[in-house]
Order: C-alpha cells, then structure tokens, then sequence
C-alpha cells in the first residue's frame, strides 16, 4: 500500500515532494474556481495544511491526487461561502496570466461559468478524468456529472461567443 | 471552441516559483510545529471512542425515551410491525410555534428569473409522489406567487427558496416542501427556534424532526429539516399522522 505520511520519508521530504508534484495543479483548480490570486493562494495553503494535519494514507498515487483535489475545491467552496458579496473576477488577474487573446477570452468565458460547471469541466477537461471519477471526487452521481458537463459545454460556449 | 484551445488557455495559469516557495516554506513552519503523537496514542484514543459509542448505545435507549418507528421497505409505506428497516427518530416536540421567517435578504427584481414547475423540478432534479401516495392530496400552485430562482450577473444564485404545495379538497390536510440547493432554505427551524434541538438519523441522513401543534387553529404539525443529494429541504405536514409524515420523508429520499 502506498502510504504517504506513514511512509519512511522524512516529513519535511514529503511536504516538499506534494508541493512540488501538486501545487501547480492545485494552483490552477483553484484560481479557475476562485478566479482570483490572492484567494487560490490561500486555498492551496490550506489544502497542503490540511494534508499536514490529516496525515491521509493513500492506495496510490492517483489515490492522493484524487484526495488533494477534493480537499482543495472544499476550500475554494469555503472561502466563496465565507465571502457573500464575492467580487466577480478582475480581468487584470488574467491578463497576468495570458498574452493571446484568444486564450484570454476563453478562460475570462471560464471563469464567468458557476463554480458547479466550472470545476466539472476542469476536471474532464484538463484534469482528464472520466465521468465516474468525477462523481467520486465530488461525491454527486455521474449523471449529475453528465449533467453539468453539458449545461457547462453551453454556457461556456454562449459566454465564449458573447465575449 | 475546441477543446484543446481551452485545454492550452488553462496551461497558461501556473504557480509562480515564489508563491510555490511561500506555501512549501508554510507547510515546513506548520510540520515543525506540529506535536507527532505515536501510533499507539491514536489506538488509545479509537479504543476510548469505540467504548464509548457501545456504551452510548445500549446505554441511551434507557436514559432517552427516543421514538422507535419500525418502517418497511415495501413500497406501499411503512408498518408498525416489519422488520426490513427501522429507525430510531428523535423528534423535538415544541411548545411553541416556530416563526419561520426568511432571513434578511436582498433580493433584486433584475436576478429573478422565473420558472415553470418543471423547469423548477428539473433544477433541484427532484420529483414528488405524494399524489401517488396520498392521492387525497393535490398539488397547489399560487399562480400569483410567481416562482423561480434570483441569479447574479455572474451566474451565481444567491437566493432559490421554491415550495411546494400539496393540499387536500377541504384544505386540512397538508404536505410543504420547500427546497434550496446546496444548502437548506433560508428559513430553517434551528436558526428560528431558541432552543437547542436534537437531531436524528434517518437513512444515514441527519435531519431535524419537529412535532407540535399550531396554536393559532389547532393544527398538527410535523416538521423535518436536512440536506440530501445537493439540496436542502424544509418538510411540513398538516394533521397528517406521524406515519404518513415519515412516509412522505421516506419518499423524498428514494
């Protein structure tokens, strides 16, 4: 079994190899769900705090991408609940990110999507994961995935030929 | 839009070496300061806590009259007497009326979008059969009281309280059901009601269930409030017994 804290690795070693293996990806799931730096930093911080703390034993690899993921869109859930009057994205904070315009105008059409559609089409997407795997990271139906997944596809192609 | 395009979008977002350095540096401080217990510490405590769930259970049935409704998964409803599926339900019984009031919200008349009883059935992805189940009961739709959800210009819902009405031809005979996604309804009886309520299981679902009467014309009223599959409902009955509240609970979660 693959044990990640209970391994022999030193703890140090270990935060450092999830850091270095996940952050960019986790990075990235959050910005798109927050679609703001300042609050994905923060998410990912608790992610990899919570891991700390957790000390999770994993089956495999996939096992504790899988669980860091679920763990990190939590947190970008938490933190848009703890914020009501939650600012709608600044296009700055892409534009940091993005020099074709082309890019800029799908991921601003991303980023306009509700968080629900936005992190299932990540997940298909981008993190190339199956529908199934989805409705187990996210603990809803694969039908409700299905679901979302096409709701989401329109959306994002309504927003992206408005933009 | 193809998908690689937005695939190659995405690719575009990356950590920076510094925000990755801050969040590594974080971790390492949190770990240094983080008190390691040994192994056989955290078998202590899961002992301690098995022990103490055994002696919760055979222990509470003595001390809490909790009510024991024996319920069967026939279809058909519940029975006094099968053994297929039991539960024990703690229901709260109050001495007053809750005031159920919606919470402070402000709600623009340029979000709302409204929405048939479909579009509404196929937004919280729900369906009734309380007709089935009670077919003196009928649905009953305030044509005036227009229903649907208020939406942001970003797409977020801020506010999607729907209820549902089922009433009987005489009008004393009562099912509500008011529903919320991802959360429950913006009034729920644990923020209105002063007093700390017992919460129970049923189904592996934590829910708080209420009984108590209407003191304004004598009513009887079971209440039941929990989360399931994404949504958050708000169950009312009018002098309906306290089997057919539970079956008409038991219908929502099939």
């Amino acid at each position: 079994m693959y044990m990640a804290f209970a391994s022999k690795e030193k703890p140090e070693e270990e935060i450092e190899r999830i850091v270095k293996t996940y952050s960019n990806m986790l990075f990235k799931i959050c910005f798109v769900m927050l679609c703001n730096e300042a609050d994905a930093e923060d998410a990912l911080q608790t992610t990899i705090l919570k891991y700390l703390k957790k000390a999770p034993c994993f089956a495999d690899t996939e096992h504790e991408k899988a669980w860091l993921i679920r763990v990190a869109i939590n947190n970008c859930k938490d933190i848009r609940k703890s914020n009501i009057h939650y600012a709608p994205f600044d296009i700055a904070d892409i534009q940091n990110y993005c020099k074709e315009e082309d890019s800029k105008e799908i991921l601003s059409a991303l980023f306009s999507l509700p968080q629900k559609y936005k992190v299932v089409l990540y997940l298909f997407y981008i993190g190339g994961y199956q529908t199934k795997e989805i409705a187990s990271i996210l603990k809803i139906t694969p039908a409700a995935v299905r679901k979302r997944l096409q709701y989401g596809r329109a959306l994002l192609k309504l927003e992206y030929e408005e933009a | 839009m193809k998908e690689t395009e937005l695939q190659k979008a995405v690719e575009n977002i990356s950590i920076t070496p510094e925000m990755q350095n801050k969040v590594l540096q974080k971790a390492l401080f949190a770990a240094k300061n983080k008190v390691h217990k040994p192994n056989y510490f955290h078998a202590l405590i899961i002992g301690c806590c098995v022990l103490l769930l055994v002696c919760v259970a055979v222990v509470m049935p003595y001390l809490k009259k909790a009510e024991t409704i024996v319920l069967s998964s026939n279809n058909n409803g519940l029975e006094n007497n099968g053994d297929d599926l039991s539960a024990s339900l703690q229901i709260n019984e109050l001495t007053e009326v809750p005031q159920l009031t919606t919470q402070l919200f402000a709600l623009l008349y340029d979000d709302f979008v409204p929405m048939t009883e479909d579009e509404l059935l196929d937004y919280y992805d729900v369906t009734f059969s309380f007709e089935t189940l009670f077919p003196q009961l009928q649905e009953v739709i305030t044509v005036n009281k227009a229903r649907g959800i208020y939406k942001r210009e970003n797409g977020d819902v801020y506010f999607d309280n729907n209820q549902f009405s089922f009433l009987s031809a005489d009008n004393t005979q009562e099912i509500t059901v008011v529903l919320a996604k991802e959360h429950l309804p913006w009034f729920d009886i644990n923020t209105a009601y002063d007093y700390p309520l017992l919460k129970t299981f049923y189904k592996d679902i934590e829910m708080t269930i209420c009984h108590y009467t209407d003191a304004r014309n004598g009513d009887d009223m079971y209440y039941a409030e929990f989360i399931y599959q994404e949504n958050g409902y708000l169950v009312y009955t009018r002098n309906m017994t306290k089997l057919d509240f539970i079956k008409a609970v038991d219908s929502l979660l099939s």
